[in-house]
């Protein structure tokens, strides 16, 4: 029992336990699952491994940081078109112009906005400091402002929506409605060889992999333990000297950072970006996976963003439709039942199971909990971001 | 001789829109005083302290801490400048255990690099000042898991720790033990001799009593009196103030000081 209770995270985290975890998982992504997975199964998870590069980011800016981001779609999108971008010169090769421009007529050469793109060494970093740059413009006006709650949510969705409206606006320039598709290569591997695309398989585990160890790192220092307080008392922090706008800014900006990049690497693994990718609705199905998964805690936030694809996946095929009827109803049942997730089910669970009572925000418990199940945690000040 | 003043209000206005809860105050407290403000609910006590923090916007007037304006700086800067406050109802991060608030609080001077790191261990000014609020034992607890007495001692140990020249103790006693409230009265005078300036406003008179040594009573936003504890209880406007209001829904609180 003690080893198999090393298996899931633990609130109370010891180094060994992390540790065997960590390896089980770098062993069932890296070796196991691309020998048990078709050619076609790896790439879709190659896909949901993408999306959990982005509830990690969810994961440190709504679950540590109290910030509902309810407009990730945006950061990654952006992440996505400057990728697209780059590939599709490439793909062109030098002094034609990629297929997405010829359209309209309007282009002879490469409009302002695509030229710095032909070099990667442009279109990779600023893939992943756009969003950031943009993330820090918006959260400086808003954390400075104290906006905080639906407000923030609404403000940071707002933009995603407008982003949608700017690319569909602009189609002879940005593909449209289409977006950016029909793709070659991608740094010299063929997109469509199964070969290569196991390649890109790799490259995206050993991107999760480290994200995830460098958020988990800033999470338990001493900033991670900062932006908890200034998740729950914002006075609080300001009055022992610290500017919560700023620890907020930096959970908020790396989140954006996270998102970008996942689009990078969702483009050559997918083959396509386009505004239906992400819009409101793909930011909102974001937040999903993470609350699905369990906000509190990284892993269960990037395992929910995988789980809640992988069924959404398997249950389109059987039923067309019945996914989204499902998506509803499980997030009905997480709100109301387990509003830590399913990591925050297995929490408790684990430690009804030692003995300990649940005490999921710490506060008092009623002693036995009630109707046998583990005791619904109050809204905590994250919760009520929500309402 | 007295010692240099500390912390000088002139003129303070603090308005909210026709209602002045701060209306014209004046009042100085000099290096390594202990100074109680006391004075019927609605008085303006609170709003002193939230003024002198900017968690309230001065409508007019100067609070000068040691030889700089502070008015028109922000919460954080003022912190840092060295002031130190608790509020009324104890505020503490539940979800930290308690090392961890006291930890963030003494880390306040760090650069940010070295907040990235994790905390190694304790220092020994945590553990101290753990020791000195009785909270040895329950450093690994969750702060939530406290009770409201612990609960405030250990808000007073995270400000304690940053070592402010200023300290601003807001009812540090409401809901505390017989037993909780002499230690926390052990505890300020300790502070005190330590070479901090406190001001506390207080709603117990027992409490006052015992461990006051000057007292402000305020009401209706102003300064009434100042003087020792039988100075004030002496003087005649002090006896209308309280002998003039109904006993309030806080009781014993509005206690004439007799």
């Amino acid at each position: 029992m003690a080893t198999f209770a090393k298996l899931l995270p633990s609130r109370t985290p010891t180094p060994s336990g992390f540790l065997v975890r960590f390896a089980l998982m770098a062993v069932t992504l890296l070796l196991i699952a691309p020998a048990a997975l078709s050619d076609f199964r790896l790439s879709l998870l190659a896909k949901f491994l993408c999306f959990a590069i982005i509830a990690i980011g969810i994961g440190l800016a709504w679950g540590q940081g109290g910030m509902l981001v309810l407009g990730q779609g945006l950061f990654f999108g952006l992440g996505g078109y400057c990728m697209g971008m780059h590939m599709k010169i490439v793909d062109a090769g030098p002094g034609n112009l990629p297929d997405i421009l010829t359209y309209s007529g309007r282009y002879d050469s490469l409009p302002a906005l695509w030229k710095p793109f032909s070099s990667a060494w442009f279109a990779l970093p600023m893939a992943i400091l756009l969003p950031m740059a943009i993330a820090g413009l918006l959260g400086a006006a808003v954390f400075r402002q104290r906006i905080r709650g639906a407000y923030f949510a609404i403000l940071s969705q707002a933009l995603a929506g407008a982003f949608v409206i700017v690319i569909i606006g602009n189609n002879a320039l940005t593909g449209g409605t289409n977006g950016l598709t029909n793709f070659q290569s991608f740094f010299g591997l063929s997109v469509i060889d199964a070969a290569d695309q196991r390649i890109l398989y790799f490259i995206v585990v050993v991107v999760l992999l480290l994200v995830f160890l460098g958020t988990r790192q800033l999470v338990l220092g001493r900033y991670g333990r900062l932006l908890i307080a200034a998740r729950d008392d914002e006075d609080r922090v300001r009055f022992l000297g610290y500017d919560p706008a700023r620890i907020k800014l930096i959970a908020y900006v790396l989140a954006a950072g996270m998102a970008g990049l996942a689009g990078a690497l969702f483009v050559p693994v997918v083959g396509i970006i386009s505004p239906a990718l992400l819009g409101i609705v793909p930011s909102i199905e974001m937040v999903i996976w993470v609350a699905l998964g369990g906000r509190t805690a990284l892993a269960w936030a990037a395992a929910g963003a995988v789980i809640v694809n992988w069924a959404k996946t398997s249950i389109s095929e059987q039923f067309p439709s019945g996914w989204l009827y499902l998506q509803g109803l499980l997030f009905v049942v997480v709100i109301l039942f387990l509003p830590k997730g399913i990591g925050g089910a297995i929490d408790n669970l684990r430690e009804l199971a030692s003995g300990r009572m649940p005490t999921l925000r710490g506060g008092t418990r009623p002693k036995v909990p009630r109707r046998g199940s583990p005791a619904p945690a109050p809204a905590g000040p994250a919760g009520e971001e929500v309402a | 001789m007295s010692p240099p003043a500390l912390l000088e209000i002139r003129n303070l206005v603090v308005a909210f829109d026709a209602f002045h809860a701060i209306d014209g105050l004046d009042l100085t407290l000099r290096e390594q005083e202990v100074r109680f403000v006391i004075g019927p609910n609605g008085a303006g006590k609170t709003t002193l302290i939230d003024s002198i923090t900017n968690l309230v916007r001065p409508t007019s007037g100067s609070i000068m801490f040691a030889g700089e304006e502070l008015v028109g700086r922000s919460e954080h800067a003022i912190v840092r400048s060295g002031i130190g406050r608790t509020f009324q109802k104890p505020s503490v991060f539940d979800e930290l255990t308690v090392v961890e608030n006291v930890d963030i609080a003494a880390s306040f001077r760090l650069p940010f690099r070295a907040l990235l790191r994790r905390r190694k261990g304790m220092s020994d000014e945590v553990a101290a000042i753990l020791g000195s609020v009785n909270l040895t034992e329950q450093q690994d607890h969750l702060a939530g898991s406290l009770s409201h007495g612990q609960k405030q001692w250990l808000e007073v140990a995270m400000v304690l720790v940053q070592r402010p020249r200023l300290l601003l103790l807001d009812e540090p006693v409401a809901g505390m033990t017989q037993t909780e409230r002499l230690h926390t009265g052990e505890l300020v005078t300790r502070i005190a001799e330590q070479g901090t300036t406190v001001l506390v406003i207080e709603h117990d008179m027992d409490f006052v009593r015992r461990f006051a040594h000057k007292v402000t009573v305020m009401h209706e936003g102003k300064i009434l009196t100042e003087g020792t504890v039988a100075e004030v209880q002496m003087d005649e406007t002090v006896r209308e103030v309280y002998l003039g209001r109904p006993r309030d829904a806080r009781g014993a609180a509005a206690e004439v000081p007799a």
